[in-house]
């Protein structure tokens, strides 16, 4: 009869594949979750992209440890390294872009982007034709996002986002949403089609990895710490003797002196 | 041993489900931990004043109009008057937040500007109302707000409690000034008990029927129903023998009339905001009051 065994370590282990791949299931349903969210007039505006593996994984992180150099602000920067230590530590990434808040804005005049003139903000902040955004335009991209963008359907990502959480939650997977991580991966090419992109860790573990963590976390974290165990443990192992030359009171044997 | 009317004690009820909303609000998940989620449940009398800015406003543009200018809002009014008439009013929990504020430092670029500094003097500068609030925002927190929104949404679904999130009476409880200091507000109706009371809306059919809302998608999706597309100007078929009536044409022009009409809309907006919203001021001084009398 066949059989699933789940384990959480060693990491990357055949038991600990098989708990990995229980919540990439779980991803998939939040993935769907995200699908139906409530959303400004029922308009079809986003993409998901789902990722894992430990490659993927740690492709991701190392650019966000990357992008960590580039603000200006040094608290930003902690917040990309502590959270590429939680991208590696996640079963999967779940990632959620919003296709529309570029290239195709909902034109309501809401305001929310800029206040008056409405739209305006927006279209005068872009290379148009015809009235439309041209979307092959990145001039203006000096920032990590290309903003402008359409507030309405940021906001809907948002709706989106949640409800995959809300998913997560029903199933009992931890997850949380992070921009770093949506950041990081629209720079490697995930979600192509969006220009806002958040990132939703997953994991299914006994201690959720993406809380509850401290200053410095991109250098004393649990990996970090296991390696150091394994670097430090194999030198001090061998200020030990020959090990088939056991003393006589661990051997059970009297020690000379007992015997005197 | 008592008895009670089952329908009347959910109507009741819609109270303690509205905390349970509140709850899910506010404890949301967040990506900036920043924003600062607000929210003012609203019903019985206290409701009135939005029902009564939008029949002030129809005094004064007149029934039609309303119908077709403001046509969701009006739609949501009806849901709205409909479920009063009959004795069932839904709760109203206005949930809004202030987007406005650049404070994360994360100089991301998602607004439009390099640094959330640049952000933050636009704003003083030049921001201001739009149609449904006040800009600019700052991207992550009007996400984070997208999602306590959700969130408030999901735990109603999850209660199997009737409900609608509305861009509608958000924009009128923000008119009136319902809650202070946010820049957005969205309306999140709870109730009646009965089944798709916000999507299939009984209402509507009072006042639309086939070919009026035949017309609607002649107008608005006017290529779907033409004919040849290399005329000039190409026909629009219609409902029925449309080849036998008199042709209808595609045509895009300044209507310059139509531009005056939407300016007077906006005058008469304001003016019904400055007659209502005194009310929604003294009920909240009230609640103010009674809030800091309370031990």
């Amino acid at each position: 009869m066949p059989k699933i065994h789940s384990k959480e370590f060693p990491w990357f282990s055949p038991s600990d594949l098989n708990r990995r791949s229980h919540a990439v299931e779980a991803a998939k349903l939040m993935m769907n979750a995200a699908h139906t969210a409530p959303v400004t007039g029922g308009v079809d505006h986003m993409e998901a992209e789902l990722v894992w593996g430990e490659e993927e994984q740690v492709e991701i992180a190392e650019k966000m440890e990357e992008l960590s150099h580039r603000p200006e602000n040094k608290q930003t920067g902690e917040l990309y390294r502590t959270e590429a230590i939680m991208a590696r530590e996640a079963d999967c990434i779940l990632l959620l872009g919003d296709i529309r808040g570029r290239n195709t804005p909902f034109d309501a005049d809401c305001g929310f982007c800029g206040g008056p003139p409405g739209c305006g903000f927006l279209y005068s902040r872009r290379r148009t034709s015809a009235g439309q955004i041209d979307h092959s335009d990145k001039s203006l991209s000096e920032t990590l996002i290309d903003g402008p963008l359409c507030q309405i359907h940021v906001q809907n990502l948002g709706y989106s986002a949640a409800s995959a959480l809300w998913m997560a939650r029903t199933l009992l997977v931890d997850a949380r949403p992070f921009m770093t991580v949506g950041v990081a991966a629209r720079k490697l090419g995930y979600c192509r089609d969006s220009e806002f992109v958040v990132g939703i860790l997953v994991a299914a573990t006994s201690k959720n990895p993406f809380v509850d963590v401290h200053y410095h976390y991109g250098v004393v974290n649990m990996a970090r710490m296991v390696d150091s165990a394994r670097k430090h443990y194999v030198i001090t192992r061998q200020f030990a003797p020959d090990y088939r030359l056991v003393p006589a009171s661990r051997a059970g044997r009297s020690t000379k002196k007992e015997q005197e | 041993m008592s008895m009670i009317e089952g329908r009347a004690f959910a109507q009741e009820r819609l109270l303690d489900s509205a905390g349970h909303v509140l709850h899910a609000y506010f404890k949301a998940p967040q990506v900036t931990a920043r924003l600062n989620q607000k929210a003012v449940l609203v019903h019985g009398d206290e409701f009135a004043p939005m029902l009564e800015f939008l029949e002030r406003l129809q005094e004064k543009m007149g029934s039609e109009a309303m119908k077709n200018t403001f046509f969701p809002m009006y739609v949501d009014y009806m849901c709205f008057k409909t479920a009063i008439e009959e004795g069932r009013p839904p709760v109203v929990l206005v949930l809004g937040a202030d987007l406005g504020a650049g404070d994360l430092a994360w100089d991301c670029g998602a607004c439009g500007f390099g640094r959330c500094a640049d952000f933050n003097r636009y704003k003083k500068e030049h921001g201001g109302l739009g149609r449904l609030g006040a800009g600019p925002s700052c991207a992550w927190k009007n996400f984070d707000y997208g999602m306590a929104c959700d969130y408030a949404c999901a735990a109603a679904w999850e209660l199997n409690v009737e409900n609608r999130i509305l861009g509608t009476f958000g924009l009128v409880s923000f008119a009136l000034g319902y809650l202070e200091d946010v820049t957005a507000t969205l309306a999140l109706a709870l109730g009646p008990a009965v089944e798709l009371w916000w999507y299939n809306r009984p209402s509507l059919a009072q006042w639309r029927d086939q070919e009026h809302i035949s017309g609607l998608f002649r107008k608005n999706y006017a290529f779907h129903h033409q004919m040849f597309s290399s005329d000039l100007r190409p026909r629009v078929k219609r409902d029925g023998a449309w080849w036998e009536g008199a042709p209808e044409y595609v045509r895009i022009e300044a209507d310059e009339e139509y531009s005056r009409y939407q300016e007077q809309i906006q005058g008469m907006l304001l003016e019904t905001v400055l007659e209502v919203r005194p009310k929604v001021d003294a009920m909240k001084a009230n609640l103010k009051a009674s809030s800091e009398e309370a031990p």
